[in-house]
């Protein structure tokens, strides 16, 4: 081979594994959002596969976000997740745990038929957190601990509302 | 030794901040300090705040648990408050998950687990 089509191969080949170190930082960017429902509510929906390497990044991003926001309750979501495996239940065990040290409780939410069924075969324990099957349920049990809860408006509220808006 | 911790008096519950590492002599002393000013002070709750320890090894763990338990003894709550995500995360990681002690954010909501509450001038929160 000669000198001139072995630097272009090399650098053909540091370009684009410099496109998949960017890649792979922008993904794990995008797969752990944290987000404020409320005041001391906070709630993580997962989505995708989670290896090991996400789930420690998952479980700093909680903990940091728990402590900046002095969140109560972190709501965690995994009705994106497809397979929940002795790993996986694991690192929310682990992540359930750090976050009660810390002061907070964690809800796990959006658990299917499925998830629920493999979580019991696999003999995993996760006891140590509520667990719901819908993230609406989470958010009101989220709030009822922190002593809040939904209610509708009381007509003569919403009246008064519509005719403000009217006049 | 003795002393280098101090321990804070309000009514019923006792706080204590950790601003120096805990070690060998320090928290033996620590535990002691704590032990008496319960027994002293007849205290109903502890509240020990550790928002200024940034690392916090299996034996310091061991200590502040073993602390908590023997409050327990003597019929006062321990709450072990803001401690830092870095610490959880480690202490999960060796497998410490404090089982037994109660946790709170920080010192307010510390107080709210005992069943204490702040008071303000305006009667506020």
């Amino acid at each position: 081979m000669r000198f001139d089509e072995a630097l272009a191969i090399d650098t053909y080949i540091a370009a684009n594994l410099e496109t998949i170190g960017r890649h792979q930082a922008a993904v794990r960017e995008l797969s752990t959002p944290v987000i404020r429902v409320q005041d001391g509510i906070l709630l993580l929906p997962l989505v995708g596969t989670i290896d090991s390497h996400r789930a420690q990044q998952v479980m700093e991003n909680v903990l940091l976000r728990i402590t900046e926001d002095q969140a109560k309750c972190i709501i965690i979501d995994i009705a994106g997740v497809p397979v929940v495996d002795t790993k996986v239940a694991d690192s929310l065990v682990k992540t359930t745990a750090a976050a009660r040290l810390l002061g907070s409780q964690t809800i796990l939410t959006g658990i299917s038929a499925q998830v629920a069924r493999t979580i019991i075969q696999l003999g995993v324990d996760i006891s140590t957190m509520h667990t719901l099957s819908r993230l609406s349920d989470g958010i009101e049990l989220a709030l009822s601990i922190m002593g809040k809860t939904i209610a509708p408006k009381s007509p003569a509220h919403s009246t008064s509302a519509i005719s403000a808006k009217q006049g | 030794m003795a002393g280098a911790i101090p321990i804070l008096r309000a009514g019923n519950t006792l706080l204590t901040t950790v601003h120096i590492e805990l070690h060998d002599a320090i928290a033996e002393a620590f535990q002691g300090d704590v032990l008496t000013a319960i027994e002293k002070n007849r205290a109903t709750g502890l509240v020990i705040d550790i928002s200024a320890l940034d690392t916090v090894d299996s034996y310091v763990a061991r200590i502040l648990a073993e602390t908590g338990r023997m409050a327990k003894l003597m019929g006062t709550q321990t709450v072990l408050v803001g401690m830092q995500p870095e610490v959880a995360a480690t202490l999960v990681r060796m497998g410490f998950s404090m089982e037994g002690i109660r946790t709170a954010l920080n010192f307010e909501d510390g107080l709210a687990v005992l069943g204490q509450r702040l008071v303000t001038i305006d009667g506020g929160r």
